[in-house]
């Protein structure tokens, strides 16, 4: 296998852009003209670079859907709506109480706390890259960014509030008629608010990792350790099967042996599928190293955790997918694994001010 | 609608062969006109349609959970009873080509079981394709759209290319409990994954058939139903060939997988049945 891995490095490298050169493109270009313009308070702007390695090409802009193209003001209206306790019925609880930025936007407690103290039942995912999503939730449900941002607004264990009480609340704020009116040509509605959350949430782009760095063809970027995990990820660990090169996650559905007799039934819950019983969503790994605690229930507490979950082959219920199995890797391994899951993590994203309130 | 000419093989705008053929996502369509024939992907065993996600009775006793099921299919053609082939696009419903010419079939995701090729009326004897994809295309997935992203959950580690064939299943014995992962042991149950691939330039995709007289008129698609028997899926997966002569990916699932791709021209695999 060493010859054709260090092959697969010559071939990789040439197909993937530096999402930093092209962000400072699109900075650099707006410098010269608009920004010129741009007072002290404009915000920085949302909507710029392209698609990380391993996702459909293109830029930014164009991951919205044709009923709802992905603007500026959508994407800035977005911005403040996810920071925006009034949407849930306490007024305590924003979008972003639940997913913090330093973690990737995921949640660091185990499972979320909503209104009134009520704890959810999954850990709440990390918001990265989702413009390429294909579904959305741990079990799928939501086929879209706009159907997924209204659920959690609406939920009893998160914000439990009416999405037609979060409207009357921002139509009685004139600055948010006003945002509204520029980002869609109207007045807050349940539609354009869930729009324009999700507009936000495509502009949560990361692309700028070591490991980023090394398919873009810096043999520096990842150290011995990071690179010899790469070798297992992509090898004798497995990982590949569901976390493809680039993209690192496949969009699909996998029981990975977190499932036990009784627990949570995963995609089966919708589908009553005897065969998809234990299912959720492959997640993807950017910034995984800061995205604990991890698998849908939050169950394991560290990366180191998550490797022995595997290696083991995962808890043996015989509802697990096949390729989960034992994996007999050795102790360098397991910890060469956890130093190439560590140069996934995107510094620049994590504390990038233009996400910030 | 009349069709134009398209008889024989290596039409301009198909896919094409060998490691330098490159693969345009937007493809000049072989014909402007012809007729519709759709055809509706389905996985029989024991000769009994699949309930995808369900249990299903294995010959020997014992069940079969499918869990996962796709497939590629790319440069179809036509045959007619002289064995001259007539190439043909898949099409999308307006009738334009595909985007890369390549269908992705998920047992799991009902619209994509159903594709159509735009074919000139006529007779013929069946159906050839591609079980995966055409060496143009099988590289280089990293910024391609569907269905050669990465959300195709068909790719492989690089400098391999794409998986043309993914199956997973949790096989129950008749006693119960569940069987180990033993793909090409030569065991008796079928094997609990298979992973087809190929290398560019060295493991090709097979090209496989599907026979049955077919009558292509100018007016309402024909609708046919082609049937994948997972029975001789499983038999190619199994056949007692040493396959030690390439280095592929680690896994058993990956040597089941290329005993299918060697065996896969001389299996009756795909079954054309009336809709």
């Amino acid at each position: 296998m060493s010859e054709l891995r260090r092959a697969g490095r010559l071939l990789r490298a040439p197909p993937f852009g530096s999402l930093h050169l092209v962000a400072a493109i699109a900075l650099g270009g707006a410098g010269c003209g608009d920004d010129d313009r741009r007072s002290p308070s404009t915000p920085e702007p949302l909507v710029i670079g392209s698609a990380p390695a391993g996702f459909p090409a293109g830029p930014v802009s164009k991951t919205g859907p044709a009923d709802n193209a992905l603007t500026e003001a959508r994407a800035q209206l977005g911005k403040r709506l996810f920071f925006e306790r009034r949407l849930s019925r306490t007024s305590e609880i924003a979008c972003a109480s639940c997913h913090d930025q330093q973690h990737a936007f995921a949640d660091p407690r185990r499972v979320s706390i909503g209104v009134d103290g009520r704890t959810g039942t999954r850990n709440a995912p990390a918001l990265v890259n989702l413009a390429w999503g294909q579904s959305f939730f741990w079990d799928g449900r939501a086929p879209s960014l706009e159907e997924q941002a209204g659920m959690p607004i609406e939920d009893p264990l998160e914000m439990d509030l009416p999405l037609a009480t979060a409207v009357e609340r921002l139509a009685g704020d004139p600055h948010y008629v006003e945002e509204f009116r520029r980002a869609y040509d109207a007045a807050p509605s349940e539609e354009t608010l869930r729009k324009a959350l999700a507009s936000f949430v495509r502009t949560l782009v990361s692309g700028d990792t070591a490991y980023d760095r090394y398919l873009a063809g810096d043999s520096t970027a990842l150290d011995a350790p990071a690179l010899r995990g790469e070798a297992v990820f992509f090898g004798n660990g497995g990982c590949f099967h569901c976390h493809p090169p680039g993209a690192l996650t496949n969009e699909g559905f996998f029981n990975n042996g977190t499932f036990v007799e009784g627990g949570d039934a995963g995609r089966q819950s919708l589908t009553g599928r005897t065969g998809d019983l234990g299912k959720f969503k492959v997640a993807g790994l950017r910034n995984v190293a800061v995205s604990a605690p991890y698998m849908h229930d939050g169950s394991l507490e560290t990366l180191e955790d998550v490797v022995e979950h595997y290696d083991r082959g995962g808890l043996g219920d015989p509802s697990t997918d096949p390729q989960i199995e034992e994996l007999a890797l050795s102790a360098d391994e397991k910890r060469d694994l956890v130093a190439f899951l560590h140069a996934l993590t995107d510094d620049a994203f994590l504390s990038d001010p233009r996400f910030q309130p | 609608m009349a069709g134009l000419s398209g008889a024989g093989g290596g039409a301009a705008g198909s896919a094409g062969g060998g490691a330098t053929a490159i693969c345009p996502e937007e493809r000049v369509p072989l014909r402007s006109t012809g007729a519709l024939v759709e055809l509706l992907t389905e996985l029989t065993l024991n000769g009994n349609p699949v309930e995808f996600g369900e249990p299903n009775p294995l010959a020997g006793g014992g069940t079969l959970l499918p869990l996962d099921f796709r497939f590629y299919v790319s440069a179809v053609s036509m045959m007619r009873a002289d064995d001259t082939i007539v190439d043909v696009d898949i099409v999308t419903e307006a009738g334009a080509p595909v985007p890369y010419g390549v269908h992705l079939v998920n047992i799991d995701d009902a619209p994509s079981r159903r594709f159509r090729l735009l074919v000139p009326p006529g007779s013929y004897s069946g159906i050839a394709f591609t079980l995966g994809l055409e060496d143009g295309c099988n590289s280089d997935f990293s910024q391609r759209n569907p269905p050669l992203s990465a959300a195709s959950a068909m790719t492989w580690p690089v400098p391999f290319g794409f998986l043309f064939l993914r199956y997973e299943g949790n096989v129950m014995p008749p006693s119960g409990g569940a069987v180990p992962p033993d793909a090409g042991t030569g065991a008796s149950l079928p094997p609990s994954s298979i992973h087809m691939g190929g290398l560019p330039g060295t493991l090709l995709a097979p090209k496989v058939e599907a026979r049955a007289a077919l009558s292509v008129g100018e007016g309402a698609p024909l609708n046919v139903r082609l049937a994948l028997d997972l029975d001789a899926v499983f038999a190619g997966a199994t056949a007692p060939l040493d396959v030690g002569d390439v280095t592929l990916p680690p896994g058993d699932e990956v040597v089941a997988g290329e005993r299918l791709r060697r065996s896969a021209p001389e299996l009756m695999l795909f079954t054309l049945l009336s809709p």
